[in-house]
């Protein structure tokens, strides 16, 4: 790992325990304005000193980056690609065909100031093509990210009707692995619903693994993380069960504090 | 208006809170070989790191070697020397210089790769040849350009040298100088203080970015270069990069930490040397080397605002008569059982350790300082009723008739100054080293 990398990533993985929460708050780019991050701005000021990160689209980011001033300002991540994956038949225009792109590259991210750059691996895809370009622009996002010193995260989402109960555990563990080859720096997994199965995905990463909850709420957003640390994780990557929970301040501090373990 | 990536970045450097930065250079190795401080820099700077830098500037080799000494939000910003030059390497030097050169030796990007939160160049100015001053000033603005696109704070370093400066026009080039750098798109400028607050000022004012002093390379003491900090924040300076005087300093850490409580909290030097103290602090008197100068008489009365004026010091000296004297201390912190000539006042004796003064004020304007144990006066619950200066047997607590308050033994917070000024070592002070 270069050095750009190596002290990046110490900029929201704490040096001390190894572990991070980080707070996504980009799904505007890709599905308007939700409830929770309608004010973005308010939103970052409200969680933003209980972050160890927050994941932002790239015009959002240069518009906030007075908030990330100082050294215990949170890092920011960047997100670098878009997709109408998640747009499914409740949404205002669904999605007819899933398409994905890239919206921003490692050295975008380097000119914003930010501490890594964020992609989605998807797996799942209907048309094969579409995971061969996938995985184009993952790799193209690492070697850029290598030159750069700015550490790649890759999101690793099974989606689609392929995916099932049965094979969910192993669509996560293909995504992982692949990414990790293709030169991810750290990655992101959906809990695959127990401790053995998710400890053997965090084993085989050789990378710091986060779990990925964009969607529960409390309790059982506490009860994947708690897991997940326990089967190795190293922090969580958050989103809805803390800008859309009833206290979202409280949530994050009482995750935070699961996560660095303060009693 | 700066770029996110700069903003952020120049953000880890200079505190937002205040606008200013505490820089330690740490490149000499780079241009001048193993000097030392550098020759274990690994050691020196985790000793620096331990005083709270905001920011540590090493050469492209020590960034990628020492990496893991950035890590973390608390640790210090990555600051990356991109030029090298002989300039520096004078007679007292290995190979010294026979004319001066210099050469890019990394990139913005470069920069970047190592996790850079800045880069810092030379900016060359006063050359013979003016198609040189053409290229160093073209070097400048490349890099400029190069950090422009990334998003990389660009700190540049006017420095005349050349055929063309002269002590008449030095000043003046470094104007000069600031403002080009200024306008090719520097975003910080690290600049000698020109000694004159004026002429300071004017120069802040037309570079329109911060400016970061070289501190007190000149200083005798550490007193001396703290002052001349004060001065240059006074006058609008953003901040001090120190090298040398830190990195070949007994405790790294400890120098930091005074630099630090200057720049960021606004202490005087008083509390910012006195903020290093570690332990209590006792007088060692030694009446057989007191030669009955009474330079610390004058040192204590002139560090209190007193003039020059013996009558007006904390202590004094006891004159015996028969060609003896001793300096007479507040007795409350001596290290030793003191000795007395008395005869020259039979009454004239040391209480015994019992702080007379403090126990004489009942409006609790006097308390001793829990840790370091010397007496500590609050003005604002002074009646001016004497009644302390009139307890103590010694007779060592004066009165400043113009503030109308007792002069009461402060131990200057840390460093006497009478003990600075005792060329004979009749007084000095045990549990702190005196300040060099």
């Amino acid at each position: 790992m270069s050095y750009g990398k190596a002290l990046r990533l110490s900029e929201f993985i704490d040096p001390e325990d190894g572990r991070s929460v980080i707070v996504e708050i980009d799904q505007g780019l890709m599905l308007g304005p939700i409830t929770g991050i309608v004010d973005l701005e308010e939103t970052v000021r409200e969680l933003r000193s209980e972050a160890d990160a927050i994941v932002l689209s790239p015009g959002q980011a240069g518009r906030l980056i007075h908030h990330f001033r100082g050294k215990m300002a949170p890092a920011l991540l960047v997100r670098a690609d878009w997709a109408n994956v998640f747009r499914n038949e409740t949404f205002v225009l669904p999605a007819r065909k899933v398409r994905h792109i890239t919206v921003a590259s490692a050295k975008d991210a380097i000119a914003l100031g930010a501490s890594a750059i964020i992609a989605f691996f998807f797996v799942g895809w209907e048309d094969d093509e579409d995971e061969a370009r996938n995985m184009g622009s993952v790799a193209m996002l690492a070697g850029e990210s290598n030159r750069l010193g700015v550490p790649l995260l890759v999101e690793c989402v099974p989606i689609g009707e392929r995916i099932t109960e049965v094979n969910y555990a192993k669509c996560v563990d293909l995504a992982m692995r692949m990414s990790v080859e293709a030169g991810a720096d750290a990655i992101a997994a959906p809990y695959t619903g127990n401790i053995e199965s998710f400890r053997r995905i965090v084993d085989a990463a050789k990378v710091p693994v986060f779990v990925l909850d964009t969607d529960k709420v409390t309790p059982g957003l506490f009860k994947v993380v708690t897991e997940a640390l326990e089967a190795g994780a190293s922090g969580v990557v958050v989103g809805r069960g803390v800008f859309q929970a009833a206290e979202p301040v409280k949530t994050l501090k009482e995750l935070r504090n699961v996560v660095h373990k303060k009693a | 208006m700066s770029s996110p990536g700069k903003t952020l970045r120049l953000s880890k450097i200079f505190n937002p809170d205040d606008g200013r930065a505490v820089v330690v250079a740490a490149d000499h190795g780079f241009m001048l070989g193993t000097i030392e401080g550098v020759e274990n820099l690994e050691n020196t700077l985790k000793s620096v790191i331990q005083g709270g830098p905001d920011a540590i500037l090493v050469s492209p080799g020590q960034a990628a070697r020492l990496n893991y000494l950035f890590h973390g939000r608390k640790s210090p910003a990555l600051l990356v020397r991109a030029d090298w030059t002989n300039a520096f390497r004078t007679k007292k030097y290995t190979l010294p210089l026979r004319s001066i050169a210099r050469t890019a030796v990394t990139s913005a990007r470069d920069a970047i790769a190592l996790g850079a939160s800045g880069i810092v160049t030379y900016y060359f100015i006063g050359h013979g040849d003016d198609e040189v001053e053409a290229r160093n000033f073209e070097l400048m603005a490349m890099f400029a350009k190069e950090c422009d696109k990334i998003g990389l704070p660009y700190i540049v370093e006017p420095l005349p040298m050349g055929e063309r400066v002269t002590g008449a026009n030095f000043a003046k080039l470094v104007a000069t100088a600031i403002r080009i750098a200024s306008e090719a798109g520097a975003d910080a400028i690290k600049s000698q203080y020109t000694g004159d607050v004026e002429t300071f000022r004017e120069a802040v004012k037309a570079a329109g970015v911060p400016v970061l002093i070289l501190g007190g390379a000149k200083a005798k003491t550490r007193r001396d270069a703290l002052e001349v900090v004060i001065e240059a924040l006074e006058a609008g300076a953003a901040g001090v990069v120190y090298g040398r005087q830190t990195i070949q300093a007994a405790d790294p850490a400890e120098f930091v930490r005074s630099v630090r409580a200057v720049v960021h909290e606004g202490k005087s030097v008083r509390e910012a040397m006195g903020a290093v103290l570690r332990g209590p602090v006792r007088w060692h008197l030694d009446p057989k080397k007191c030669t009955g100068c009474r330079m610390c008489e004058i040192a204590c009365s002139f560090s209190h605002g007193q003039g020059f004026t013996p009558s007006k010091a904390s202590l004094r000296v006891v004159f015996s008569g028969l060609g003896e004297c001793e300096p007479v201390t507040c007795s409350l912190l001596l290290f030793h059982s003191p000795t007395m000539l008395t005869s020259l006042s039979p009454s004239l004796t040391y209480p015994s350790h019992r702080p007379l003064c403090v126990e004489a004020c009942h409006w609790g304007a006097l308390t001793i300082h829990p840790t370091l144990g010397y007496i500590q006066f609050l003005e604002e619950k002074c009646t001016r009723c004497k009644k302390c200066a009139k307890a103590c047997p010694l007779v060592v607590i004066p009165f400043d008739e113009e503030n109308k308050i007792p002069l009461i033994c402060d131990m200057c917070e840390g460093t006497p100054a009478c003990v600075e000024w005792c060329d004979s070592e009749a007084l000095t002070i045990v549990g702190q080293k005196s300040e060099g």
